[in-house]
């Protein structure tokens, strides 16, 4: 059994509690970077409050993932701290943010923050979306190192599958050997009437896709591939599989009359 | 040190075996990674993606001073940087020869990029004295594919021919995704990926002092070509260079008649009229075309005796002075082809070492014409801001693309092409005329001034005769390089002293980019089967001004219903002939060979009788005469040459129809693109607008050459067809000619038209 805690110990702990919120509320300087990791949330709300806190304080109090939502909210309607960019950021890429504060500043966050905080994995699911939507709408204005990037880092499908389709093919290679791509996104992306000739190629020459049974046939059936690389990849086909790329017109009509000579072979 | 072989799994030259891109890249590395001689460097990015690689190979010691040897190039380039004679002399001692060696531009010339290898391998690992003169005189930088993406192409397609009726045949498709052959004509405009890269980081970074450009020909006559070349050398070429070229050729084929090689051909089927081929004529480099007899890709051939053939300048069954050693006939083989190759490309290298001296004096006095003033010759050329060949800003979507992209791709290409250029910030006046300010000033004395004059005065190409008054000598090319005319600019040549006005360089403006969709009718491209290289030139054309497009084959054509999917189809530049008959028997697969035929040429008629539009470009106007019955003919058809010729050269363009919505945006007095074109007669005016004519006889020849004016004056250059409910255009020439003719291109444009205006 322990001890019951000593009256002088709790009476301490609270004047200690009073002399934080004294300087909470009325300290400046360094005083009050000592705060920011304070335990008690009254405290917190009082120093976030506090307009001498100065804002890499502000900033290191935000990155903290146990604030209650009100003081965060309370930064968000505070103009003169909102006003920061970097505060801004700090609030997006704090999960506990509520999304209908977040939403508000998804917009004016630069790209690569975007991308940041698209691949934060507890921030809400709508601030994500929004956050990919806005990506995907800047996207043709980014700078070609940016993108090469982005195609490396977004976990986003729907940024992969532009990423995947864009005019550099160094942007294609990038979102190729992205660790999050999928065999379903890479196949959807050859069916983009869009997809540059790079991608497709890119694509077939890729030993971590090209043996993928969708993807084999989304080369065949794009209007881009080399006829050289769609009569190999048909001669190592199955019956169904050709009998399949017969019957669909994306694929070339005249590689549809060789697949089905070749079947008439096979047979 | 890794040999070929250990890389590749074969040693090159082998029966039937290619190596893919990869494998070669993966041969340089090793080579690179194991050898003091060797370094590799990637410079870019192909079309489809595949890096594009330089290797540079010298001794050790000089590989560790390779800035100051570019350093050294680039001063005795620029004399304007060198501030006395005896610094001058002090550079000349200094620099080493400077060889660029660029293989297989021309994929399906599958023996190049294997000879890099061979070259590569010898150089890094040979030790004799001549190998050892080469490395310690000169840099050498090998490019072992300028076209990665065709390695594999053309790899893909000849491995699937292996063993059957087709092996050998040449690919049903382009090498080069959007050109084919015809990458080895952008040389100037430089609209391709490729020739960018190379020209930016290893022409324009090493300003070679030689350039061998490793080629195949054709398999019945001389079994190497090098320079000399066939007349006309484009006035615009250096006396230093000619000569220079001259000799290292001559020096090559001694080296390898004495080493018992037969078959060396000089002065012969190749002239040097076009800088399209030759970015280093105009850029202080020789450039040494080696042309080696081909066989079928990678399989061998056997050329009976009675089958050699004559070619241009020489007979290739008996002895002369430009081909003292005649080839028998006989086997032929790829081994054969990269043995030529690489023994000619060694003589090139030690030629070059050994010469350094005259190399480089000739080199340097290139650089120091170009910045001295003599007299006769232009002081400068003036750009207009605005482009004279279009007007106001009406026309399809795509047509206003090109009209606001036509200045920064005229800028563009000269300053690619190392030329300065000054835009004017304030009005100014030269010789009493008045210019604006935005007015592109060239001076002409600067180090490339030549390679700028060349692109914006127009040719007078010499009339060449068999004998006199006989049929025209072909040009190996085309005649006219006019980019200005081309691009919408006309360019104003000054003579007279003038101060040059202020204001800040053109820097590269970078639009080569593609661009969004532009909103367009349903485009249809009809794909030949015979790879035709205009349809590579207009796919690239539409994507490069963002309108969407649908290839199709015959196949497509014969399952009917092509209004279902189109608007509009087009059919660039064919002959009748290959449209009909297509791609012959047992040169590919069966379903891959044939062509429109009659069945072809119903379905595209139904397509028009139900609403659609037929453009057809320059030669496949004469099939779509025949094929889709319609009321015009061509009488240039069986006019001899020596009436008259035209093999590729701007004409004057009359626009008379402005109310046509084709018209729109362009100035009615034009230019065009004229290549072996159909000359229109109109025989039934019913449902036939004439949109643009040639111009009258004084006024026809713009640029390049023509013979027999009159025959093609004033005849219906573009006509509009009615048929049934849809609309057959005919273009009597090339509107989007290589990927240059900006001129030209929003007619062809607002013949497609816009979705909304159909
Ligand atoms: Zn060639």
């Amino acid at each position: 059994m322990s001890e019951p805690p000593d009256e002088g110990v709790v009476a301490g702990a609270r004047e200690d509690l009073a002399r934080r919120m004294l300087v909470a509320v009325r300290g400046s300087g360094e005083d009050l970077g000592d705060l920011v990791h304070d335990g008690s949330e009254d405290v917190l709300r009082a120093l976030a409050a506090n307009p001498g806190l100065d804002e890499d304080d502000l900033l290191q109090l935000l990155a903290r993932r146990d604030l209650p939502v009100d003081l965060l909210r309370q930064v968000a309607t505070d103009v003169k701290r909102s006003g920061s960019y970097r505060v801004r950021l700090a609030l997006l890429r704090n999960p506990a943010t509520p999304a209908s504060v977040s939403l508000r500043f998804v917009s004016q966050l630069h790209l690569f923050d975007l991308v940041a905080v698209s691949m934060i994995p507890a921030i809400p699911r709508e601030v994500k979306t929004a956050a990919e939507g806005a990506v995907l709408a800047q996207v043709r204005q980014v700078p070609l190192g940016a993108r090469v990037s982005l195609a490396r880092r977004t976990g986003s499908e729907a940024i992969l599958l532009r990423l995947l389709v864009d005019h550099e093919a160094r942007v294609v290679e990038a979102a190729l050997a992205n660790p999050r791509v999928t065999e379903a996104t890479v196949a959807r992306a050859l069916r983009d009437p869009m997809a540059p000739p790079h991608t497709v190629d890119q694509v077939a020459r890729s030993s971590r896709w090209s043996v993928r049974r969708d993807i084999r046939i989304a080369i065949v059936r794009n209007r881009h591939t080399p006829t050289g690389r769609a009569l190999q990849l048909v001669s190592t086909m199955t019956r169904d599989e050709l009998r399949m790329l017969s019957r669909d017109s994306a694929v070339p009509a005249q590689i549809r009359s060789y697949i089905v000579a070749t079947m008439g072979k096979k047979s | 040190m890794p040999a070929p072989r250990d890389v590749l799994g074969f040693d090159p030259g082998d029966d039937r075996k290619l190596a893919d891109w990869a494998t070669i890249g993966r041969y340089f590395e090793r080579l690179a990674a194991t050898s003091d001689r060797v370094r590799l460097e990637t410079i870019g990015e192909t079309t489809l993606g595949r890096p594009m690689l330089v290797a540079t190979v010298s001794s050790p010691a000089n590989l560790a001073r390779l800035d100051r040897i570019r350093e050294v190039q680039r001063r005795l380039a620029d004399p304007r940087t060198i501030a006395s004679e005896t610094e001058a002399r002090a550079l000349e001692a200094e620099a080493v020869a400077v060889v660029l060696v660029t293989y297989g531009i021309h994929s399906s010339e599958v023996g190049a990029t294997l000879a890099s290898t061979v070259m590569a391998h010898r150089l890094a690992t040979d030790d004799s004295a001549a190998t050892r003169e080469i490395l310690d005189k000169s840099v050498v930088l090998l490019v072992p594919s300028l076209n990665p993406d065709g390695v594999d192409i053309v790899k893909m397609w000849y491995d699937a021919s292996i063993g059957t009726a087709w092996e050998g045949e040449q690919p049903v498709e382009l090498y080069h995704h959007f050109v084919g052959h015809d990458n080895n004509r952008d040389w100037y405009a430089f609209t391709q990926a490729e020739t960018r890269a190379v020209v930016d980081r290893v022409h324009n970074v090493w300003r070679p002092h030689v350039v061998n450009d490793v080629h195949q020909m054709g398999a019945t006559g001389a079994r190497l070509f090098v320079p000399p070349y066939l007349d006309p050398i484009e006035p615009n070429v250096p006396p230093e260079i000619v000569a220079g070229g001259n000799m290292i050729g001559q020096a090559v084929a001694q080296r390898l008649t004495n080493a018992g090689m037969r078959g060396v051909v000089t002065d012969a089927i190749f002239d040097a009229w076009t800088p399209a081929r030759a970015y280093s004529h105009y850029h202080g480099g020789i450039r040494i075309l080696t042309e080696t007899a081909s066989a079928r890709i990678a399989t061998p051939i056997v050329i009976a005796p009675e089958r050699l053939r004559a070619g241009r300048g020489y007979e290739a069954k008996s002895a002369s002075g430009n081909y003292p050693a005649p080839w028998p006939g006989g086997d032929w083989r790829l081994r054969d082809i990269v043995a030529y190759m690489t023994a000619s490309t060694y003589a090139i290298l030690l030629t070059s070492a050994r010469q350094r001296d005259t190399l480089v004096a000739g080199f340097a006095r290139v650089g120091r014409e170009a910045v001295t003033p003599r007299a006769g010759e232009p002081n400068a050329f003036l750009i207009p801001p605005e482009p004279v060949l279009f007007l106001g800003d009406k026309g399809a979507a795509a047509s206003r693309r090109v009209r606001d992209s036509a200045r920064a791709t005229l800028l563009d290409a000269l300053v690619r092409g190392g030329v300065e250029v000054r835009i004017a910030s304030a009005p100014f006046v030269v010789a009493g005329a008045s210019h604006p300010a935005g007015t592109a000033v060239v001076n002409f004395h600067q180090p490339y001034g030549a390679f700028a004059k060349a692109l914006l005065e127009r040719q007078t190409y010499p009339d060449l005769r068999q004998f006199e008054g006989g049929p025209p000598i072909p040009p190996y090319d085309v005649t006219a390089h006019t980019l200005s005319l081309l691009s919408g600019f006309e360019a104003v040549r000054v003579d007279a002293e003038f101060a040059m006005p202020p204001g800040p360089a053109w820097t590269l403006s970078g639009t080569t980019q593609p661009s969004q969709a532009v909103g367009a009718a349903r485009v249809g491209l009809y794909r030949g089967a015979t790879a035709p290289m205009d349809e590579g030139w207009t796919r690239w054309c539409l994507t490069r001004f963002g309108v969407e497009w649908t290839r199709f084959d015959d196949a497509r054509v014969r399952a009917g219903d092509l209004r279902r999917d189109f608007d509009t189809i087009v059919v660039a530049d064919m002959s009748a002939a290959e449209l009909t008959a297509g791609r012959l028997a047992n040169t590919a697969p069966s379903a891959l060979t044939g062509g429109l035929g009659r069945e072809g040429a119903d379905a595209l008629g139904k397509f028009v009788d139900d609403g659609g539009t037929v453009i057809c470009l320059n030669g496949s106007a004469n099939w779509a005469i025949d094929a889709l019955d319609l009321p015009v003919r061509n009488v240039l058809a069986d006019v001899p040459q020596t009436t008259f010729y035209c093999p590729g050269a701007i004409v004057g363009l009359d626009v008379v129809d402005l109310d046509h919505r084709i018209a729109a945006g362009v100035n009615p007095r034009t230019i065009a693109w004229f290549e072996d074109g159909p000359g229109f007669e109109v025989i039934s005016d019913k449902g036939v607008r004439v949109v643009a004519r040639f111009a009258e006889a004084d006024r026809l020849r713009v640029s390049g050459w023509l013979l027999g004016a009159e025959k093609l004056a004033s005849r219906p250059a573009i006509v509009d067809i009615e048929r049934g409910r849809g609309h057959v255009i005919l273009f009597a020439f090339r509107p989007q000619y290589r990927g240059q003719s900006l001129a030209t291109m929003p007619l062809f444009f607002n013949a497609i038209g816009d979705r909304a205006t159909k």
